[in-house]
């Protein structure tokens, strides 16, 4: 399960985002950066990419759909 | 019981007498090559003092010897430690008893054994008594004259030191802790090295408010104005306790890897312990 994620950068996600909570999931990097990750930053690249209606991002006050 | 010369031959051959030693020495030769002999007896007892078994040959000073009748008792173990067998001329036959110490055996490269100024070699085996256990040896390389590798008859090596190019495998390993297993391990784990694992790791020493990695399990400290917040490490889920420093309150959230939030906003200093969850 990856759920509702954010693209910081290409190298910067966060995943399985509790949308009623600010700064909730799990932040994924690669493990040349956090070798404790417990996800591996190519699936979650392709995960983002197959799945764009699942981004949002914080608008200040709630997270929203990217798309919107 | 007595190790006798195979016999001994003129050449060019005179009479019978020198065809008969010929002969002697091709069995001789043909019973060895490819085989050379185990001539100890008793490999597989481990109570039981060994013997020179009957029909062994044994090349002393470039005369071969045999064992002839029956075979040849060594001398009783006297002791608990560690014993090679020595071969000396005894008149027309060999007697061999043991020694202790090889202090003054070389390599003879033309009798192509460890022999002593004094003529005597020591045979290719090593004899170990503990109380009732004795335990026979096959020296594999006797040309060092110490340092052996030795072979006990169930197959056990014992060495000074092992070079593998592979790998290797066993059920456990001992390096005088017990016979232990060895799982996989990619770091140093004394109690001298810093260590990190997927889900247990130590503190990590920080008071600024963008502190350095966490691993799992780990936790830091970070202490700045509560207007300017905190922004966690990279990678990963974290608890943060907030405590606004002389106000007696706080605040605790469950974040991300990389969010950054100002928990208590006012002028003074906030202390942060930074907890990694997952």
């Amino acid at each position: 399960m990856m759920g509702y994620f954010i693209k910081r950068n290409d190298n910067d996600f966060v995943i399985n985002i509790d949308l009623t909570q600010y700064g909730s999931g799990y932040n994924v990097v690669p493990k040349t950066l956090d070798p404790w990750n417990a996800y591996d930053i190519a699936e979650v690249q392709t995960y983002a990419q197959e799945h764009p209606e699942m981004e949002v991002i914080w608008d200040g006050e709630k997270y929203i759909p990217k798309e919107a | 019981m007595a190790i006798v010369k195979v016999g001994t031959y003129r050449n060019p051959p005179v009479d019978i007498t020198d065809y008969e030693a010929i002969v002697s020495h091709l069995e001789a030769y043909t019973r060895q090559v490819g085989n050379q002999g185990m001539t100890l007896t008793e490999w597989t007892n481990t109570t039981n003092a060994p013997k020179i078994a009957m029909g062994s040959y044994i090349s002393h000073g470039g005369v071969l010897y045999v064992v002839e009748d029956e075979d040849y008792a060594l001398p009783a173990l006297s002791s608990d430690g560690t014993y090679y067998i020595r071969v000396a001329v005894s008149g027309e036959t060999l007697a061999l008893d043991y020694i202790t110490d090889l202090t003054g055996y070389v390599w003879n490269a033309i009798y192509n054994g460890l022999y002593h100024p004094d003529g005597k070699q020591v045979l290719p085996y090593q004899v170990v008594k503990s109380g009732a256990l004795v335990e026979k040896y096959k020296i594999t390389n006797l040309m060092q004259g110490g340092g052996f590798s030795r072979v006990r008859y169930d197959g056990v090596l014992k060495c000074e030191s092992l070079e593998v190019a592979g790998a290797i495998s066993g059920a456990t390993v001992n390096t005088g802790q017990g016979a232990n297993e060895l799982y996989p391990m990619n770091q140093a784990v004394r109690t001298t090295d810093n260590v990190s694992f997927a889900n247990i790791n130590p503190p990590v020493d920080n008071s600024d408010i963008s502190p350095p990695p966490i691993g799992k399990g780990g936790f830091t400290y970070a202490v700045g104005s509560g207007q300017d917040g905190v922004t966690l490490p990279s990678g990963g889920t974290y608890v943060v306790v907030a405590l606004f420093i002389g106000y007696g309150y706080g605040s605790i959230a469950r974040l991300s890897g990389g969010t950054s939030k100002v928990f208590l906003d006012g002028p003074g200093d906030v202390g942060y312990l930074i907890m990694r969850i997952a």
